[in-house]
């Protein structure tokens, strides 16, 4: 979402856009970095990949693990080209940046990066919890929060800062009934396996983290201090508040991963 | 085959017994001027009475025999736990996995395992696998240090003997504390 | 078509548990090391028992080589991949660990072999080699109690096709479609 703000600050002008786009290049990065992390078998990618691509096997449109890769690696060069666009000034590169589509796509792109981690454990049968649609639109809210969040502190202008406020405080409530319902419709209407997780999550061993990582800290403390920044902006608590509304951010997809059970078979 | 028939009896050829029937009562009993039919007499330990106190039984399958606990697959295939009835561990307010202390009544020894709480068990009795966990020689290594976990059911018994067969009982009673 | 099927007999299943440890020796070199996301020994068969029911039950759970298996599906190399003979298999060469097939997989009957990195399951090097050969897996092969079949449940002869014509039995978690293809046989 960090990408869509990109091109929403594009839009309104915003000059100095240098260390917002490296700072969205260099997330980008970490992420491929910590997918690669993550493998058991990392050394086989670039083969594993380039045979499949080649034998036609590559899973582009049945897989979402497919598609993130590819949408990842794109947004990974649309961000470096931007990257450069700000820090260099190469007459080709800036048209091309600085083109309509070129906003479009990267918009259309940093939406589905967002997106795509949430429909990729939501479309994972052995795990009840994670089966529903609500997934990915949390992931929406939340990283559309912590792109507000890295605007407010990367970019100094008073409308901006404003609007992100107003917008702010309007995602971190739907973000909250979002997350609530998650958990709610786990506890009482989900798969046997979905009940487990939630009661986990509402007093199980992961309570502690989600009510006081996810939802005090990263939810409802950023609303409070936004709500009260609707009359009196004070920089340092708007700061704070961007930070744990990224720890919050954080900590929501770490609890949903490590509530996920597998269901019974009998 | 010639198929039975009621009141045909199956067997050709009349038994060693002086009936030449199956008899079920001791020979060697009678000779010995003692009732050879099996009664009832009271166990060679404390029955239990509280309600924290149980009768502890044993059994085998077959990974559990002293070789065999000696694999590695042992440590998975075979259950070093000891059950308890669904309701004596909701009365006591055990669950599924914790630990707690066995006590033995008769002889007072104390020994830890973990519960596994099943149906299998009828409720006033646990079960333990006999020769299985439970085991203490200093010789066992780091590899099969999972062995000594849980318990050896003889640890609670009194030690006595049956009059005339001679058999020692390795059922007992313990008390069980929660952890 | 051929598609090849395990059968199991949960009423003459003794819980020896020669299944699994024969799995662990033929297609894993009897190796110790622990199998993590099951808590357990390096086998493809896991036993799961219901001990808080009407009456203890025990079932043995293993890769079910589903018709539509969803691990087929979110595998993005196509390492994960259905054969011809309806047996659902790896290739090493195109999987990268990045463990979506194990989370895809309703049964959890993938396990993470950390030697490796594979997500490991029924039908590993050893049981495709005897498949190959026209011979039984080596589960079947070592069962005492005759509680195991395998065979191809499109050729009515086949050993599998004839134990299923006279049994009752039923396939786990059947509702959520996809056609398993692992018979549990729940009358003598």
């Amino acid at each position: 979402m960090g990408a869509v703000a990109y091109v929403l600050l594009r839009q309104v002008k915003v000059d100095n856009l240098k260390a917002f786009s490296w700072v969205l290049f260099i997330s980008i990065v970490a992420a491929l970095v910590f997918v690669v992390a993550d493998l058991s078998r990392p050394w086989n990618l670039v083969n594993a990949l380039t045979t499949s691509f080649f034998t036609g096997k590559f899973g582009l449109f049945r897989s979402w693990m497919a598609l993130g890769i590819v949408l990842l690696s794109v947004a990974a060069l649309l961000l470096f080209l931007a990257a450069l666009r700000h820090t260099t000034n190469i007459k080709m590169l800036n048209a091309v940046v600085d083109a309509g589509w070129f906003g479009v796509l990267l918009a259309a792109v940093g939406l589905l990066v967002t997106m795509y981690s949430g429909f990729l454990i939501a479309a994972a049968p052995g795990i009840p919890f994670w089966n529903t649609a609500l997934i990915p639109v949390l992931w929406m809210f939340s990283a559309s929060v912590c792109a507000l969040a890295l605007t407010e502190l990367m970019i100094r202008r008073n409308d901006i800062t404003k609007f992100i406020i107003r917008a702010g405080s309007g995602l971190k409530v739907a973000e909250l009934i979002a997350v609530l319902a998650l958990v709610n419709l786990a506890v009482y209407g989900g798969a046997t396996a979905a009940r487990a997780s939630g009661w986990a999550l509402v007093h199980g061993p992961l309570a502690p983290a989600f009510w006081g990582g996810v939802v005090a800290v990263g939810i409802l403390t950023p609303m409070a201090i936004g709500l009260v920044s609707w009359s009196r902006e004070i920089k340092p608590l708007l700061a704070a508040a961007a930070m744990l509304a990224l720890i919050g951010a954080l900590m929501l997809r770490i609890v949903v991963l490590q509530a996920g059970v597998f269901g019974p078979v009998a | 085959m010639k198929k039975k028939s009621y009141g045909v009896k199956p067997h050709r050829t009349a038994l060693g017994t002086p009936t030449g029937k199956v008899e079920i009562y001791s020979i060697t009993a009678l000779r010995s001027r003692l009732d050879p039919l099996p009664d009832n007499r009271e166990p060679l330990y404390t029955r239990p009475k509280a309600p924290d106190e149980f009768y502890l039984v044993n059994g085998k399958d077959d990974i559990v025999s002293s070789h065999l606990a000696f694999t590695h697959n042992a440590k998975y295939l075979g259950d070093r736990a000891v059950w308890m009835n669904p309701k004596d561990a909701e009365r006591l307010g055990v669950k599924d996995c914790d630990e707690v202390e066995l006590g033995g009544i008769d002889n007072g020894f104390k020994a830890r395992a973990r519960v596994r709480v099943t149906n299998r068990v009828r409720e006033g009795v646990l079960f333990a696998y006999a020769f299985l966990g439970g085991r203490r020689s200093s010789l066992i290594t780091e590899q099969f240090a999972y062995l000594r976990e849980g318990v050896n059911p003889q640890w609670f018994t009194t030690g006595k003997i049956e009059p005339v067969v001679g058999s020692a009982p390795t059922n007992s009673t313990v008390r069980v504390r929660r952890l | 078509m051929t598609r090849l099927a395990h059968l199991w007999y949960q009423s003459r299943c003794t819980a020896c548990g020669a299944c699994i440890a024969a799995c662990n020796a033929a297609n894993y070199h009897s190796t110790d090391i622990t199998n993590k996301a099951w808590g357990w020994l390096a086998s493809n068969i896991r036993r799961v028992e219901i001990l808080r029911g009407h009456r203890p039950l025990l079932y043995l759970i293993q890769c079910q080589h589903r018709e539509a298996a969803p691990c087929v599906t979110v595998c993005l190399t196509g390492g994960s991949y259905k054969d011809v003979d309806g047996l659902v298999k790896i290739k090493p060469e195109l999987c990268i660990g990045c463990k979506y097939c194990m989370v895809a997989c309703i049964y959890n009957a993938r396990w993470l072999d950390e030697e490796t990195g594979l997500p490991r399951k029924c039908m590993e090097d050893e049981c495709l080699s005897q498949v190959k050969a026209g011979l039984d897996p080596v589960c079947v092969a070592v069962c005492p109690a005759k509680a195991r079949a395998f065979g191809d449940v499109d050729d009515p002869h086949s050993k599998i096709s004839r134990r299923l014509a006279k049994s009752r039995y039923v396939r786990l978690l059947e509702n959520k479609g996809t056609e398993p293809k692992y018979f549990v046989v729940v009358r003598p």
